[in-house]
């Protein structure tokens, strides 16, 4: 009998019942970049390879284009569940400076891997030449000059 | 064996602290400094089965928002029943003379507010539209409420009262606009040297409370082809307005400019002034040590030729640190400059800069270089005295120091096989978050990183040691409340988050201690802080 082939690597997963934004489900946030504006990203991920790390690249940008700057990296370590108990989260505690500050549409992105990531933000291969995966979640920030709430 | 005079040590020693800044928590750094009961949390010691805040979020995708709790307990199992959604709504109407009347326009809600339960937990909601009347579901805890009509210019409404819900509360707050008759009205133009905008230029104005900035009007467009504004609609009761002339579309290559007039008042002018065309500029960002400094964020902001101010669409640098902006010519001396911003990535050292520029032609700019972030190192130790390996530690700012700006950047490291990390931040304070691997809980620290200017940049910080607590077990099943008729259902991979209030007035007042996520059974398990 011909041996069992070797367990794939399988993507993560973004848990959408828990992506949240300020404790919100909203996908479109308005808001404003007065004193004590803030955002909070919150995202639950899952792997069913329990022994994976997870990247989490966090992006903000108002025009896609190639270098974008990585605001927030982060890495999650595994604990022996599919659904890690540790959550993905950016707290963006002035939206006043950089990356934000300008009024305008932004988009904030959180792209989950289980490998790296080029400079072009696709999944590198392990080095024994297993394939990796990248997922994403996005929030479109619409953010007006004055106080937080419009 | 060979004996070392202990006066050679000492000599030996003295290098390795040379031009470095030792820095404490705020607070203890470990268990050791409390009573043999308590744990050091980031505020001091404390009793870590009591005070305990909870914060259940059943499915936010489905509009089930979180639902906080208070618990003391030093049990090992702890349930939890969630009573369902919490939710705002009203009639929406309208002041008609004595009378009140349904308010047949759309409005859009937008409620804004923190947990009560677990303050410094931020939490906003938003329905896009209603009409007639609203049902906003929301996450317990206490909010204002802002309402604009969206099909006419009526000024934007804040609720007076703040809004508290517990876990299933219903809280009604109707909506009354003003009558039409009560708002102020203003009017004017808006010129550019004297002179409309012109058909290329979309502008628009709006009436500002002059302190804080909130708007006591929609946006009113100008026309382009004679300047003219008409029936700013300001809300009743406002006495100083800031009038603002903005660009439409906020790349747009025009400057802002604000006025304040007491109302009521004559129609009024905002003169924009002779800005002139937007001048390319071109610089280069590097650090200190001159390598440039790639990924990073660049703007220029503040005065502009005629009297107006501008931020300029802001620039990643390249690999070779050069950037490219387009920005209206600055003012000559003695008006103040504007300011160019560099916001490095993270992982760099490049730390936040700021300097003075001005803008009078097209070219380069010259080369900037950016102070260097303060390198802050330290260790983190089991609370048996081993080194702890692969923690995670994340310095979060949370509050700025003197005229600093306050960080936009969250620095990451990992503790090595000595259990040392390295973080480079710029000053600020900050809230270092120590997330072990295995079964073990998370603390948190508050430090205060000051820049202590050296050659190039900042000296070296070295944080006291931290030492982890021991952890404890807590698991338990979520449940929904039963309705009428049917038994209770359990809340499966639902967000539970367990924190403990602070009381440290200089950070956020409270501290995530443990997080999970609970099974499809309603299931949940999390290591909280124990001696």
């Amino acid at each position: 009998m011909d041996p069992v082939p070797p367990m794939q690597n399988r993507p993560p997963r973004i848990i959408e019942e828990q992506a949240l934004v300020n404790g919100s489900g909203d996908r479109v946030i308005y808001i404003g970049n007065g004193s004590g504006c803030s955002l909070d990203f919150s995202l639950r991920v899952a792997d069913p390879d329990i022994n994976d790390v997870l990247l989490v690249n966090w992006y903000a940008y108002q025009r896609p284009q190639s270098g974008l700057p990585i605001w927030l990296q982060e890495f999650i370590q595994p604990d022996g569940n599919t659904i890690r108990n540790q959550s993905a989260t950016w707290n963006v505690t002035s939206l006043a400076s950089a990356p934000f500050g300008q009024e305008g549409t932004y988009v904030v992105e959180a792209l989950v891997a289980d490998g790296s990531l080029d400079a072009n933000r696709r999944p590198e291969p392990r080095p024994d030449g297993t394939t990796t995966y990248v997922v994403s979640y996005a929030w479109t920030v619409v953010l007006q000059t004055g106080p937080c709430s419009p | 064996m060979r004996r070392v005079p202990i006066a050679l040590l000492l000599l030996a020693l003295i290098p390795l602290g040379c031009g470095k800044k030792t820095t404490s928590f705020h607070h203890c750094a470990g268990n050791s400094e409390c009573s043999p009961t308590q744990v050091c949390f980031p505020d001091g010691c404390g009793d870590p089965t009591q005070g305990l805040r909870v914060e259940v979020t059943p499915s936010a995708r489905d509009g089930l928002f979180a639902e906080d709790f208070v618990i003391g307990t030093s049990a090992s199992k702890q349930d939890f029943t969630l009573p369902g959604p919490s939710m705002i709504g009203g009639d929406l109407s309208q002041q008609n003379g004595q009378a009140v009347t349904p308010y047949p326009g759309l409005v859009s809600i937008q409620a804004l507010g923190e947990s009560t339960l677990i303050p410094g937990v931020i939490r906003s909601f938003q329905l896009a539209s209603a009409r007639g009347n609203y049902q906003l579901p929301v996450a317990s805890g206490a909010y204002s409420l802002s309402v604009n009509a969206t099909e006419e210019p009526l000024p934007p409404m804040q609720l007076g009262t703040r809004l508290v819900l517990a876990p299933g509360d219903s809280v009604v707050a109707p909506v009354v606009f003003p009558s039409s008759a009560s708002l102020s009205r203003v009017s004017g133009w808006v010129l550019i040297g004297g002179q409309p905008p012109g058909s290329d230029r979309s502008l628009a104005v709006q009436a500002l409370e002059p302190n804080t900035q909130r708007p006591l009007s929609q946006r009113a467009a100008v026309d382009s082809t004679t300047g003219r504004f008409d029936d700013l609609q300001v809300a009743p009761g406002a006495q100083n307005v800031l009038i603002q002339a903005f660009p439409v579309n906020a790349d747009a290559d025009i400057p802002r400019q604000t006025l304040l007039v007491t109302l009521p008042t004559q129609p009024v002018t905002l003169e924009l002034g002779v800005f002139g065309s937007p001048v390319e500029i071109t610089g280069t960002i590097r650090t200190s040590s001159g390598e440039p400094v790639a990924g990073a964020t660049v703007y220029i902001d503040g005065p502009v030729l005629g009297g107006g101010t501008f931020r300029c669409r802001s620039a990643v640098t390249s690999p070779a640190g050069a950037f490219s902006l387009r920005m209206l010519a600055t003012p000559p001396p003695p008006e103040r400059p504007a300011t160019l911003w560099a916001v490095a990535p993270p992982e760099s050292a490049c730390g936040l800069l700021r300097v003075g520029v001005r803008v009078m032609r097209p070219g380069n700019v010259g080369s900037f270089a950016c102070p260097e972030k303060v390198e802050v190192s330290g260790s983190v130790v089991l609370a048996n005295g081993a080194e702890a390996v692969g923690v995670a530690v994340t310095a979060q700012p949370i509050a700025a120091i003197g005229s600093q700006p306050l960080p936009s950047s969250v620095a990451r490291a990992t503790t090595d096989n000595t259990g040392a990390y390295v973080l480079y931040v710029d000053p600020a304070v900050y809230r270092l978050d120590f997330a072990p691997r295995g079964q073990l809980p998370r603390s948190s620290r508050f430090v205060t990183i000051v820049g202590d200017p050296a050659d190039s940049g900042f000296k070296p910080v070295e944080i006291q040691p931290v030492t982890l607590s021991n952890g404890r077990r807590l698991t338990g099943t979520l449940f929904f409340a039963p309705m009428a008729g049917t038994n209770s259902q359990v809340a499966g991979l639902a967000s539970v988050r367990f924190f403990r209030l602070s009381t440290d007035t200089s950070a956020p007042a409270s501290v995530l201690l443990a997080e999970t996520v609970s099974d499809p059974s309603g299931n949940y398990s999390v290591i909280l802080p124990a001696r």
